[in-house]
């Protein structure tokens, strides 16, 4: 597994054989690093540290914590959200601040949020930011996830905000979900999107995060959103463009001209590779093994190299 | 949209938890008040006193009731994802009950989102609609609206 991939998405000489590396099941951790075009990968622990410049920041995306879930392959599930945040607390760099991308609870109900929240009270990882996941909203289409964790965003809950030269960008394709589809961003969070980018030049690096991936992972299990090629469109003239996803409970990767898709790992359980088992409930595996199939995901902006970097870390 | 409107005594529903489990019974049931406003008709959904009626397992006991075989035409089972059978056809005044085996939450709710709506039914849980007027009730998973079936009453 000690292999480093170089992608190179400037057209002269991209390497296929590293794409489709990048694009199967990482059980393990993976880093990627990418500065101007070029995309570095490493498995973990081979050292993409650099010393920090001024500018220089780490952010943290937690993801698909399910509190609530009470079943194979985790009967504690906020046991290992507490791992995480235990994670997120011995980072070398502190986090700027948190993004979660969905599914906080598995059932909706207002004492998941409250233990969510009580365990995140004692994370060292800066203010957190939601994007709702299916299992926060299905209930009442978002209302009650809205008044709780929907405050400073616009619209249904979308968001976008500045750090350090970056820009961010939280959208919701868990909302207004049409029989027969995928995931939904729907044209009023298109348009606003459209105009939040307009004033960026496209050497603004760009940070997207939503639940359901914005690209067709598996659309066969609903591992897709019906219009985010309208949304992709918008933002294909930056020259860096990190989407961040959940909602599959594994680590994904996929270059796309200069978008990079990243999925995280759920903190609660992990979920079959696309096609490998008759429908994508969670994954039962030995419970020696559950942690190293969760984790959280650590991203670092370094200045200098206009460059993030991202580490998937497990929890065991 | 479809045209054939509720059924004009309104969609009788109710929700059932199975209390197979231990571990089960500390939880608390369902939305109440979030469902009550979508459903007509629902004593299931009286905020904070939930229906919970103990209703025969098929799993637990195959041979105890007739209502346990799969055969019989008015038990929608969700499983893997999937709704089965996809379409389901009974006779007008047929009570549907949909349980939920797959350990992750889904609903039973009509496409055009107001004829019928279950609540998040997890592990184990059901949902009984009554389809008192004859017509075709397409519906959908509203976690993941991929699973998509209907019901024909005849
Ligand atoms: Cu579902």
């Amino acid at each position: 597994m000690a292999d480093e991939i170089i992608h190179d998405h400037h057209h002269d000489g991209i390497d296929r054989r590293g794409f489709l590396k990048c694009m199967a099941w990482a059980g393990t951790g993976v880093a990627l690093t990418f500065s101007g075009g070029v995309v570095t990968s490493h498995i973990l622990g081979q050292g993409v540290a650099a010393a920090p410049a001024t500018g220089d920041f780490t952010f943290v995306q937690i993801s698909d914590s399910h509190i609530g879930f009470h079943k194979a392959p985790n009967t504690d599930v906020t046991a290992t959200f507490q791992q995480a945040v235990d994670k997120i607390n011995r980072l070398p760099t502190p986090p700027a601040f948190t993004l979660h991308t969905g599914d906080l609870s598995h059932l909706q109900k207002l004492d998941e949020w409250d233990t969510l929240d009580q365990l995140l009270k004692g994370a060292k990882g800066g203010e957190v930011f939601f994007t709702p996941g299916e299992h926060d909203v299905a209930v009442d289409n978002g209302k009650s996830y809205l008044t709780r964790y929907g405050k400073g965003t616009t619209g249904e809950g979308w968001r976008s905000f500045d750090y350090k030269g970056v820009h961010f960008v939280g959208l919701v394709n868990v909302l207004n979900l049409k029989a027969g589809g995928l995931g939904y961003l729907g044209p009023e969070q298109i348009d606003w999107l459209k105009q939040d980018l307009a004033g960026l030049s496209s050497s603004t690096p760009v940070v997207v995060y939503a639940h359901i991936p914005l690209w067709a992972v598996y659309p066969k299990w609903g591992w897709g959103t019906d219009d985010s090629e309208q949304a992709l469109a918008l933002l294909r003239r930056f020259g860096s463009v990190t989407v961040l996803n959940g909602h599959i409970h594994q680590v994904l990767h996929k270059i796309e001209g200069n978008i990079t898709f990243h999925t995280a790992y759920s903190t609660a359980f992990p979920q079959p590779a696309p096609g490998t088992a008759p429908a994508p409930g969670p994954l039962v595996v030995p419970a020696g093994k559950l942690k190293q199939m969760l984790g959280i995901h650590e991203v670092s902006y370094r200045v200098s190299q206009n460059a993030l970097a991202i580490v998937d870390s497990t929890l065991g | 949209m479809m045209e054939h409107g509720a059924p004009r005594t309104g969609p009788e529903t109710r929700a059932s938890r199975r209390w197979l489990l231990a571990g089960l019974a500390g939880m608390t049931a369902f939305f109440g008040a979030a469902v009550a406003e979508r459903a007509t008709s629902s004593h299931a959904s009286t905020a904070g006193t939930p229906a919970v009626v103990a209703t025969p397992s098929p799993q637990a006991s195959p041979a105890a009731s007739p209502m346990a075989s799969p055969a019989v035409a008015n038990r929608v089972t969700i499983s893997n994802f999937a709704f089965t059978p996809a379409t389901i056809e009974i006779a007008a005044g047929t009570e549907v009950t949909w349980t939920n085996q797959d350990d992750i939450p889904h609903t039973a709710t009509s496409n055009d989102g107001k004829t019928f709506t279950s609540p998040l039914l997890d592990t184990g849980d059901e949902f009984h609609q009554r389809f008192t007027k004859p017509g075709t009730y397409p519906y959908h998973c509203a976690l993941h609206p991929f699973m998509t079936a209907k019901v024909i009453a005849r």
